[in-house]
């Protein structure tokens, strides 16, 4: 009888048989060539195949931690990058946004990460991870690294709330730079990566494909800001103007980096910078 | 109750008869006798299952050595012994308890030896051939089913000739 009670199991047949069995065809793998080979190869395609199962299984929580891991390096470098405008050397800037570069004296780029966005509502938004500890205040502009995003709405000590271009209360004061005219945006159609701009006079002969850029008279953006592409023309004889419907250069499925413009001097009034 | 002398002289003898008559009476790549299975299927079960799981194991030790793989034979003989009470079973549900210990092979008639001892033969072979040609092959498979055929034969001669004893039947003395 075994010493231990709970080993008393152990002591049957079966499980005597299936050890001297395993025991038996051990000592044959290691006596005959062909099958210790042939042991060792098999070991070395399960271990593999386990390996690469997993590799397969855990592949998406490492994608995640290789991106959060890029998108700090990426933050940490751009912060950098900015702190060394003060130095007069060179500041970091997204140049894809800027149509026009003569605003750029005035502002410089504050780079945030996207926390948190919405994506079904018809007010959308997104939480940044920058707040009033950065200089960051609500009114701000925010842009993307190819064309306008939208406003902050509201902050904390540490994040802060930015109301995208595709949120129904925001409105814009947008030009289309080929005509000088001034056009106003909204988001009334609820659809992702497209907005409206309103009150265009009948009588400019606009075409799809023109580009659309923040006004300079603007209370939040400066002028000179991509928005996007005229996709389609509304001209609707009822109306005293033409409506046009705008793709975006902005993906809000895509974001990544972001930039909050923040004033270079203060503010004065109006919102305009000094 | 069969005795251990009697089990040795068994293996003796069938060692024996591998090594000095098998290599003479084999057909050369196709069948190969191997009547050593008997020991298995003819340890007595009136033993306590330490004892013929010692002697099963002994047994093939001893042919891995003479007739090497080594583990080869201790492998696929434990296989015949591990399976023969099942088998057993199988054949004769109604042996239960002491009637099951008393069981004894040698009083098989000839009918229920062929159903005993074929069928574990053609396993044990079947592990063997493959194993020890480490390929499955249909010629290996085919060299199997021959080769148990050819064994059982002589297992048959063997037991017919010398460990037969009177049948019993059932409600007659042992």
């Amino acid at each position: 009888m075994p010493f231990f009670p709970y080993l008393a199991w152990l002591w049957r047949a079966p499980v005597i048989w299936l050890l001297l069995q395993g025991i038996a065809f051990w000592m044959y793998i290691r006596y005959e060539p062909r099958a210790h080979t042939a042991f060792q190869r098999a070991i070395i395609e399960l271990q593999a195949a386990f390996h690469g199962l997993m590799r397969w299984v855990t592949r998406p929580w490492w994608a995640i931690r290789r991106l959060e891991e890029l998108e700090r390096q990426n933050a940490e470098l751009l912060t950098t990058l900015a702190e060394l405008q003060g130095a007069s050397t060179y500041s970091t800037y997204p140049v894809g946004a800027c149509a026009d570069f003569a605003f750029l004296k005035d502002y410089r780029f504050l780079p945030a990460r996207v926390v948190y966005q919405t994506f079904h509502t018809h007010q959308n938004y997104a939480i940044l991870n920058r707040g009033s500890r950065d200089g960051v205040y609500p009114g701000l502009g925010v842009v993307g690294p190819e064309g306008v995003l939208g406003l902050i709405a509201e902050t904390t000590a540490t994040y802060s709330i930015m109301y995208a271009i595709f949120h129904r209360s925001v409105y814009l004061n947008v030009i289309l730079p080929l005509h000088g005219v001034n056009g106003l945006m909204t988001w009334r159609t609820p659809v992702l990566n497209r907005v409206e701009v309103d009150y265009i006079p009948p009588y400019v002969q606009v075409k799809e494909g023109e580009e659309v850029w923040t006004a300079s008279n603007g209370l939040i953006f400066p002028g000179g800001l991509r928005l996007g592409r005229i996709e389609a023309i509304e001209n609707d004889p009822r109306q005293g103007f033409q409506r046009l419907r705008i793709a975006t250069y902005t993906d809000w499925h895509r974001l990544g980096t972001v930039y909050i413009l923040l004033p270079a001097r203060g503010l004065g009034l109006g919102g305009a910078p000094l | 109750m069969a005795s251990v002398w009697e089990v040795l002289l068994y293996s003796v003898l069938l060692l024996a008869f591998q090594g000095a008559l098998a290599p003479a009476l084999q057909v050369p790549g196709w069948a190969w006798p191997m009547p050593y299975v008997l020991f298995w299927l003819f340890l007595p079960f009136s033993w306590r299952w330490e004892w013929e799981i010692g002697a099963a194991v002994l047994f093939g030790g001893v042919l891995d050595v003479l007739f090497p793989p080594i583990g080869l034979q201790t492998f696929c003989g434990l296989w015949v012994w591990g399976l023969r009470r099942f088998w057993l079973r199988l054949l004769h549900p109604s042996l239960m308890g002491d009637e099951a210990r008393a069981f004894a092979p040698q009083r098989l008639s000839t009918l229920d030896f062929f159903l005993y001892a074929m069928p574990l033969t053609l396993w044990h072979h079947l592990w063997y051939f493959p194993l020890a040609e480490w390929r499955l092959h249909l010629g290996t498979l085919g060299r199997a089913l021959l080769s148990s055929t050819y064994s059982f034969v002589w297992e048959w001669i063997i037991f017919e000739l010398f460990l037969k004893r009177p049948h019993v039947t059932r409600g007659s003395p042992r």
